[in-house]
């Protein structure tokens, strides 16, 4: 059931970024759904090779600093573009490849 | 340049010939015996990912919209993780091992959920063949190398002849050679163009311009909306999912994200370095703002040895991606299909007619029918996330009952398809691929749980 729930959370998450009646809803879109897509796989999971729930928390706290940092700096140039060029594209590549190590332990 | 279309046919006959006496099993033919590593499965699963439309469609993209357009590839660090951390453990855990999307779906959900997904990946890979086949026309007419329909014919016989002697087990090593060079490509590109257009960019980026804010010309909605289309939709391309099935073990799972993650932000470079040189320097007036062309202006501009480097990574890209979708249209075709209708024997004949002629169809498309290609682009990237992002994530987490999920996929393709045909009419930012996805979705999280 709590899984069907997580699903029905992306769903709705999806639907948010699809319609996109506003940034920050779009944004609480985005957020919803890779969230509740990353607690599905860790709540399926729990059993073998487990994954952190902090590595979870960690990935969705990077990705919400990086789309709102760059709602944040939409009127601003290139400060935008190297907000997303460094901590969105660049930065965040070793801690989502860190997450996938400590998520997907040696069973 | 105009004998080069017969050189690569020449060439991948000749690797055609070396395999077409084999002996091949479905597994193999489909999924080349599932022992590739992480670093073969993931350069040809990068390869396979990326058409040409990031050497030449993304960069012009970017000219046009500026940060707008980055907003398409942001979600690239992300991207290699989520498929391996959602998908890549569950399709390695199955016994036996699956060789195609539908048969992994039917593993749970049954024959009518497979033929389902067969049928809707036979009518997108039909109209992503048909794409990359305009493409090759448009990028041949761009370059200035000869008939685009030559081109077209060529790069297609040429392809379908070592996927149809060898599938996947030639198709792997010739996609992994092709994302190599496409990597190398890029960045060699990238950088050339960005040491090229210095004086100009050092102009855009004093003068504050708004196309370098985070969301450049675009509405910031619109962008968000991309961000995620990008992102969950990696997890329901044929296309994408196919390196999952050439993998070896779990082991090699383990290492494939960072492969995957690498070479895709290697060959991404070209995007944000032609982009950002192109429009620096149309912004400069020192190239006109010329659309899609601007690209192979600033090639030109770069010299022939760019224009010629950009030419092979275009076609590596095309290739690739025409291999998959031409193996994935024959699994569709003469392997799924017959399964899920009864018939239990895989012929290695029919595969190899179906790869050939499935392929041939979609270019006969391409290159003949501009109006076709226009309808059959909408059955693009957003049809596959809308059509099979519920039947995977349903089998991935085990919920909803066959004829709900089945139900899902087909409303998720309507939507799409049918929002697609008014998109003109749309409000900006609403993406027919996520609509369509989210609603059946729900559709599946909202059914019964039922029984198989």
């Amino acid at each position: 059931m709590a899984t069907r729930l997580l699903l029905g959370v992306v769903a709705g998450g999806i639907a948010l970024a699809g319609l996109s009646l506003h940034p920050l809803v779009a944004l609480a879109g985005i957020l919803a759904a890779l969230l509740s897509l990353l607690a599905s796989c860790a709540r399926v999971e729990a059993e073998e090779p487990s994954p952190s729930r902090g590595s979870v928390w960690a990935c969705g706290l990077t990705l919400a600093a990086v789309l709102l940092g760059a709602l944040f700096l939409r009127g601003r140039s290139p400060v935008g573009f190297l907000w997303l060029l460094g901590p969105g594209f660049v930065l965040a590549v070793p801690l989502f490849l860190a997450f996938f190590a400590r998520s997907f332990r040696k069973p | 340049m105009s004998a080069a279309p017969f050189l690569f046919l020449i060439v991948s006959l000749a690797l055609a010939l070396a395999f077409v006496r084999r002996r091949l099993s479905a597994a193999g033919f489909l999924a080349a015996d599932h022992q590739a590593g992480a670093v073969l499965a993931g350069l040809a699963g990068t390869a396979m990912g990326l058409s040409a439309f990031v050497f030449v469609g993304g960069p012009a993209l970017f000219a046009q919209l500026g940060v707008g357009a980055f907003w398409l590839i942001l979600s690239a660090p992300l991207t290699g993780v989520l498929q391996c951390w959602v998908l890549g453990g569950f399709i390695l855990a199955q016994e036996p091992r699956p060789v195609t999307v539908p048969e992994l779906l039917a593993h749970r959900l049954g024959p009518p959920v497979r033929v389902t997904a067969a049928v809707l990946l036979t009518l997108g890979c039909l109209a992503a063949l048909a794409v990359q086949a305009r493409a090759v026309t448009v990028l041949a007419e761009g370059f200035g190398v000869g008939s685009g329909k030559l081109w077209a014919f060529a790069v297609f016989l040429a392809t379908a002849a070592y996927m149809a002697a060898g599938g996947m087990r030639v198709g792997v090593w010739v996609d992994a050679v092709q994302g190599s060079i496409m990597g190398v490509v890029a960045v060699a590109l990238a950088a050339a163009a960005l040491l090229d257009a210095r004086e100009a960019l050092r102009g855009l980026f004093t003068t504050g311009s708004s196309w370098l804010s985070s969301f450049g010309t675009v509405s910031p909605s619109q962008a968000l909306a991309w961000y995620l289309l990008f992102c969950v939709g990696t997890l329901a391309q044929p296309h994408y999912l196919q390196k999952f099935f050439l993998l070896r073990s779990r082991e090699e799972l383990r290492r494939l994200p960072w492969v995957l993650t690498l070479s895709l932000m290697a060959v991404l470079t070209v995007w944000v370095g032609l982009g950002l040189a192109a429009l620096a320097l149309v912004q400069q007036g020192q190239l006109p703002a010329a659309g899609d062309a601007v690209v192979p202006l600033l090639l030109q501009r770069l010299g022939p040895t760019a224009v010629l480097a950009a030419a092979v990574g275009c076609l590596a890209a095309i290739m690739s991606t025409v291999a998959s979708f031409c193996n994935v249209l024959s699994a569709s075709l003469a392997y799924d299909l017959p399964q899920a209708l009864g018939r239990s024997r895989w012929s290695l004949g029919w595969s190899r007619f179906i790869t050939v002629a499935g392929g041939l169809v979609g270019t006969l498309l391409g290159v003949e029918s501009g109006r076709t290609v226009a309808f059959l682009g909408i059955l693009g990237w957003g049809f596959f996330t809308a059509s099979l992002l519920p039947g995977v994530l349903a089998a991935r987490f085990s919920i909803g009952s066959p004829r709900w999920v089945l139900a899902g996929m087909t409303l998720g393709a309507g939507t799409c398809a049918g929002l697609e045909l008014f998109r003109a009419q749309l409000p900006a930012g609403v993406e027919p691929g996520l609509l369509g996805a989210a609603l059946g979705l729900f559709c599946v999280v909202l059914g019964g749980q039922g029984k198989r």
